[in-house]
């Protein structure tokens, strides 16, 4: 419908930044500026010196075995087809059988000589860069209840989720942009709530970019775009609406609320042109895009996610997280989902770390990479594994964690983490502390008491900080 | 409700040792023997760091079941004592506790730093203060305040205003204007905006009445009820789905917010509201309505895939004490689940003692995963008798096949076993070919050629996969075997399963409601930390003693207690629940509760701005308005202090910002609802059909999974309150504007200004489609010229007149927007779209003055 001469967006964006600042009618409600007027986003200073200044969440959905992947276990490989003579879990999801070693060899890679099994080579390159804590333990069983107590903390209640935490105690660095971001989120297995803010301000929502549904070149912020109106357009809209908004205010009298709302929308007009060209990976160099596995099918929508991480973080959104969609849950066909499952993550999440740290931005970015929960030892069929939360490895890196090394561990069949346990609300109590936060000190009152993202519980692990 | 962390300045780097030290620096010295009260830092400590341990570690043998060495740790103990626990955690001396080992290092420094300061107990807050705290004492009549302009008050309630007013140095701002008046009172009462036309009958009636037939008409509409109820779904965290881990649509929950909205447009009276969702079903004379209403209970969120069903029963049954005590009583009562309240006198005795009621209570029809929550049938008796034989038959009918499916499979199995060998050598037979073949169909996939005669083929291919993976061979039978069976077994089984098609077919299509029913009566006793598996304290059915009336509540041992709860809610006698509602309706009409925390009247709630008349309120409700909601809402809207202007004042904006005391009207932002059906309203596209369910999906379909969201119909111009509510994944329109988690009860919304709602009105769909609508019809309208159509825009938009100025402004951007737009296909559409968009995108349109 529209073919009249546009303004590129660059030129549109230094006017609409100059327009902002244009407001005559600040200077009037300076006095009268209030708190709510404030930008709840603005940057705000950790509470002790932070080690990250950023979050990349990279979560893998439906439960990584453990035991086939980062946690090698000889014993399990001897005793293969023997009963598990441990105790059993009290509650578990399915009947399994006797024990199933790994089908796929370890391997040592770099000075750290960290075991990695052959479904992870690209990991394995960079293990050097990486920590992983081989004994992860969460409180249930089912993917749904562990995916929120993995996101907020609670496999019971709704709660605000542990981006929305951060955004609330940190605010974030770019203001064109939301603060927290999810890219290709599941809407299974608690959806929303997965990112959502729960009772937190509605600033600290995670703001999605498609779904686990969404080839990632195609996932779009909600409402940043229509094919009706182009963007000079919207920037006559905007100037007679604040021209509006401007004549209420002038005989209403000050009110930060609206003045708040009349600025809104320079803000959304900046977002809309932002995040579609941060989007917009054309510019990145084939070497990059390589390095993220773009060139090949089987990595290219799970890389281009992972770049995008890149992109977001670079400009200082505070809260990433991507999603490998829910893949991960071989009950059945181990060997070959397993295989196909880590073809599709490995490159690309070895690209993010190299990318990250060729970019210096390793150091201050907290890299966490993780399912749920992870899987049994013990055979559910022939070829699957059971859910495991009882024992499973999580990776970090960046952002003043220690590189190369593995910390605590599962018994020898790798069922139960037995050495340095960690639960979820240890991790989350450690990437707070990471961020410069005491996670006992972050609250919110609702309800009539006080809400911490680790709930009573937490206790920041000691053994991994650099 | 919010309050951003206050402590920020602290010192964050001081090691816990020093942060120890620090907190019981002051007592450490003390030598008194009775036990040491606790600063509130300590208190703080205790409650967090202390407390929980001896729960965890010591009460079973130092509690109220046994008190070994004479001590307990669940009361005050005295510093001699505390010096002792100290010494035996640290393992100094010969008293090691615990004896089967050492706690962990945290743990023993934060009970060795308590004991060693003399073991500071908190003070029992809640207990002092229980006979004085003022939601727990019924509300009276307050006498009517002295004031000294005497001119201004058209009610008591205007007197009590006036007086804090007067004793705060504030005076009442100006009367609103008739235009601003009746799209205050439209958009209040019915979520809408007044019609040009009613402003005209309006400003145009001289008497002295005129507003109270506004109002009249606006009550008696159905847009009321519509606009109300939807307030209350607020507060019973209303859903269409299960949310949480299974999002399972809940196909029938339309009924109750039916109901709930039917209710409001009848005026049902309050208690007999509240009445009719706690225990409808039990009242006299109930019908399908009553039991429908009851669905408040049933409407919860709930982890239908939670592996332990014990945890998930006792889940089910706290949210449902959560809900109701907050939302009818404002008690956070699901405090207590794990732990005497820390601050309100309710125990965990009276938690587990409402929890019994529930427990006695049947929500749902199982528990394993995944759960399925009960929905009860409606409609004719004689009908759900029919589909109740039917059943009955399909479950006989059911039982006999498998009883003999059962019998023939284990005669075929033992048969098998005896030609074991026979299998074995098929199955590695048939792995040899597939591996001469290299690439070819898997072991299962093989054709029948591979299968020597006589032997089961789906048996062989089990065996050759047992084989394959090193497993131990066990014959295993195809899942469906039947067809395997004798033939006169085959035979049999046909014509069951058919007769079994037949009565299914036959089944009577019965319409359900979620909701609850009554289940055997029991007792919960206490669970310690929350757990069924550390039992305490036994407790009887029954309400939390600190809130108990005159008429106490006796439950009849065969029976819940869901009856004598629902009449002691509704009792005029009970000091909250009229209360709570009046303030609930003060929230929705004035933007901010007397009580601020309109969920929680608790002691770490808002002590009320205006406490007598609260308990103005309160009584006249009850006792002058017989509970009547349309009354109540007259009897506020005919005030002074309704119907006061928002006109700023600079000098009391600095005396009391928050306009806490009202000296002027609180300007608002509407809410998502208000927003969408205005905006559909004003371009002439809004749909008024009232009722039903908009989601065509078979019961207990999943709503949601890992890639895709069923797809709902939000595009539909039906009234917001209509679209269907998925919890996990909101309708993006109610995420941008402030909606919140439906998954709780909330009374109390936000009202955030964030970027996408800027983004929404610049690009969502409804926007869009709507200011096209209504630029259609304006263009449409060929009696009237360009001027007159702004007119209509203003009239239409903001309940006002255009000002010249503003006449000449939209000219102008009509014109620079056609002439900078020629070469668009329509460009005179869309420039009136565009304009269109800037009066549903300004402040005007969606703030109400």
């Amino acid at each position: 419908m529209w073919n009249s001469d546009q303004l590129s967006r660059r030129e549109l964006l230094r006017a609409s930044a100059l327009g902002f600042g244009n407001l005559a009618f600040l200077g009037l409600l300076a006095n009268e500026a209030s708190a709510q007027s404030k930008n709840p986003l603005a940057p705000k200073s950790p509470m002790y010196p932070a080690r990250a200044k950023r979050v990349i969440f990279v979560f893998l959905h439906g439960g990584p075995s453990q035991v086939d992947t980062f946690d090698p276990k000889p014993l399990l490989t001897r005793d293969h087809g023997k009963p598990f003579t441990g105790e059993m879990p009290r509650i578990v999801s399915s009947p399994t059988g006797n024990l199933l070693k790994s089908p796929w060899e370890f391997k040592h890679y770099g000075e750290s000589g960290i075991e990695v099994s052959d479904l992870f080579p690209h990991v394995g390159s960079c293990v050097d860069d990486l920590c992983f804590i081989n004994s992860m333990y969460g409180s249930n069983s089912r993917h749904g209840a562990a995916l929120l107590e993995l996101h907020t903390g609670s496999d019971t209640f709704v709660r605000p989720s542990m981006g929305s935490w951060v955004t609330y105690g940190l605010g974030t660095e770019n203001q064109n942009l939301p603060g927290f971001l999810t890219i290709c989120p599941t809407l299974g297995h608690g959806g929303v709530n997965n990112w959502s803010s729960a009772f937190l301000p509605a600033y600290t929502q995670g703001t999605p970019i498609g779904n686990a549904g969404i080839e990632a070149p195609n996932a779009r912020i909600p409402f940043i775009h229509n094919d009706e109106t182009p963007a000079e357009a919207q920037r006559l809209e905007i100037e007679l609406m604040r021209k509006m908004g401007l004549d209420q205010l002038s005989h209403l009298g000050p009110d930060p609320a609206l003045e708040g709302r009349i600025n809104s929308y320079e803000l959304a007009f900046r977002m809309q042109l932002a995040a579609p060209e941060l989007q917009e990976i054309a510019g990145e160099s084939e070497e990059t895009k390589k390095l993220y596995g773009l060139d090949d099918p089987k990595t290219r929508n799970f890389g281009h996610q992972c770049l995008l991480a890149r992109r977001f973080s670079e400009k200082g959104v505070r809260f990433v997280q991507v999603t490998h969609s829910y893949k991960w849950d071989q009950h059945d066909a181990l060997r070959k989902e397993h295989e196909s499952n880590a073809k599709e993550v490995d490159k690309p999440i070895a690209g993010l770390i190299k990318d990250l740290k060729s970019r210096g931005m390793l150091k201050d970015t907290l890299v966490v990479i993780s399912g749920e929960f992870g899987r049994t030892p013990v055979a559910q069929g022939t070829d699957g594994r059971d859910h495991n939360p009882h024992g499973f490895t999580t990776i970090l890196a960046g952002g003043g964690v220690k590189a190369g090394i593995k910390y605590g561990a599962t018994d020898d069949y790798g069922f139960f983490a037995v050495k340095d346990k960690v639960h979820i609300h240890d991790l989350h109590a450690t990437m707070l502390h990471l961020l410069g936060i005491d996670h006992t000190k972050l609250t919110y009152f609702h309800g009539g008491r006080n809400y911490r993202l680790t709930d009573v519980h937490g206790n920041i692990v000691k053994g991994i900080l650099a | 409700m919010s309050a951003e962390p206050k402590n920020r300045t602290l010192q964050w780097s001081v090691s816990a040792v020093a942060w120890l030290t620090a907190i019981y620096a002051t007592v450490a010295a003390t030598t008194q023997s009775g036990p040491v009260t606790a600063t509130p830092t300590q208190a703080a400590h205790f409650e967090s760091k202390v407390r929980p341990v001896f729960i965890s570690k010591c009460i079973a043998c130092h509690g109220d079941k046994q008190q070994i060495a004479g001590l307990r740790l669940d009361r005050p103990i005295s510093p001699a004592m505390a010096k002792k626990v100290a010494a035996a955690v640290e393992y100094h001396g010969a008293t090691k506790m615990p004896p089967g080992g050492k706690m962990g290092a945290q743990d023993i420094a934060a009970v060795a730093a308590w004991g060693k300061a003399g073991g500071p107990w908190p003070a029992k807050v809640a207990v002092k203060t229980k006979q004085r705290f003022w939601a727990f004492v019924p509300p009276t009549v307050p006498s009517l305040p002295k004031v000294k302009n005497t001119s201004w008050a058209k009610s008591p309630l205007d007197l009590f205003v006036l007086a804090k007013l007067e004793e705060k140095g504030l005076k009442p701002a100006p009367a609103a204007d008739k235009t601003t008046l009746i799209r205050r009172a439209t958009l209040d009462l019915t979520g809408l905006p007044p019609t040009p036309s009613e402003i005209d009958a309006f400003t145009a009636d001289k008497s002295p009445n005129a507003f109270e037939k506004v109002l009249d008409r606006l009550l008696a509409s159905t847009a009321y009820g519509e606009r109300w109820g939807r307030h209350w779904l607020d507060v019973a965290r209303y859903s269409d789905s299960n949310g949480l881990d299974e999002n399972l649509v809940y196909v029938n929950a339309w009924r109750y917010r039916d109901w709930v909205i039917g209710a409001i447009n009848q005026d049902m009276p309050i208690n007999r509201f509240m009445r009719e969702q706690v225990a409808g079903d039990l009242l006299p004379g109930a019908g399908d309505s009553q039991v429908v209403a009851t669905g408040y209970l049933a409407l919860g969120g709930k982890m239908l895939a939670e592996d332990d069903p014990q945890k998930q029963e006792l889940d089910i049954i706290d949210e449902q004490v959560d809900t109701l005590s907050k939302g009818m009583l404002a008690m956070t009562v699901g405090c207590a689940r794990c732990h005497d309240h820390k601050f309100d006198p309710i125990s965990a005795k009276d938690y587990y003692s409402l929890a019994s009621i529930f427990k006695s209570t049947k929500t749902m029809d199982k528990f394993t995963v995944v759960a399925e929550w009960q929905e009860r049938m409606l409609g004719p008796k004689e009908q759900q008798e029919r589909l109740k034989k039917v059943e009955q038959s399909l479950k006989e009918k059911s039982e006999v096949r498998d009883k003999i499916r059962q019998k023939e499979r284990a005669e075929l199995l033992a048969k098998i076993e005896l030609e074991k060998e026979a299998y074995i050598s098929a199955a590695k037979l048939l792995i040899e070919a597939e591996k001469s073949k290299n690439s070819g169909p898997s072991v299962s996939e093989q054709g029948d050629a591979q299968t020597p005669k006589g032997l089961i083929k789906e048996v062989v291919a089990g065996v050759a996969a047992q084989v394959k993976s090193g497993a131990a061979v066990k014959l295993e039978l195809p899942e469906n075997a039947d067809h395997l069976f004798p033939a006169p077994k085959v035979a049999e089984l046909k014509a069951l399963n058919d007769e079994i098609k037949q009565l299914n077919d036959s089944k009577p299509t019965i319409p359900r409601a979620m909701a609850v029913s009554e289940a055997p009566a029991k007792d919960l006793p206490v669970h310690v930390r929350g757990s069924y598996l550390t039992l305490g304290e036994k407790t009887t059915r029954g309400v939390p003693a600190i809130m108990s009336t005159n008429a106490p509540v006796v439950i009849p041992k065969d029976k819940s207690g869901r009856l004598e709860l629902a009449n002691w809610i509704a009792s005029p006698k009970n000091p909250l629940t009229a209360r709570v509602f009046v303030n609930r309706v003060w929230r929705w009409k004035f933007g901010k509760g007397l009580v601020g925390s309109v969920d929680n009247f608790g002691i770490l709630g808002n002590l009320p701005t205006h406490p007598e008349l609260l308990d103005w309120l309160a009584k006249s409700f009850v006792t002058e308005d017989n509970w009547s909601l349309k009354r109540f809402q007259k009897r506020i809207m005919l005030t002074s202090t309704y119907q006061m202007s928002t006109q700023y004042n600079a000098k009391f904006a600095n005396l009391d910002p928050e306009n806490r005391y009202l000296w002027r009207f609180n300007r608002r932002r509407l809410e998502a609802e208000a927003i969408r059906d205005s905006i559909f309203f004003v371009s002439g596209m809004l749909d008024r059909k009232m009722g039903g369910t908009m989601m065509n999906l078979p019961p207990r379909a999943y709503v949601t999974n890992d890639q895709s969201a069923n797809p709902i119909q939000y595009d539909s111009p039906r009234r917001a309150v209509y679209l269907p509510v998925i919890r996990a994944n909101i309708y993006d329109v109610y995420t941008a504007f402030d909606f919140g988690d439906p998954t709780v009860m909330n009374g109390d919304r936000a009202s955030t200004t964030v970027a996408p709602q800027a983004l929404f009105m610049l690009n969502g769909k409804v926007v869009l489609t709507a200011t096209k609508a209504q630029a259609t019809n304006l263009l449409a309208r060929k009696d009237i010229d360009d001027k007159a159509r702004i007119q209509s825009l203003f009239r239409t938009c903001f309940g006002r007149p255009a000002k010249p100025n503003e006449i000449v402004r939209s000219l102008s951007y009509l014109s620079k927007f056609e002439q900078a737009y020629a070469k668009a296909n329509e460009p005179k559409l869309s420039a009136w779209q565009s304009l269109c968009k800037t009066f549903i995108g300004s402040n005007e349109f969606i703030y109400v003055e």
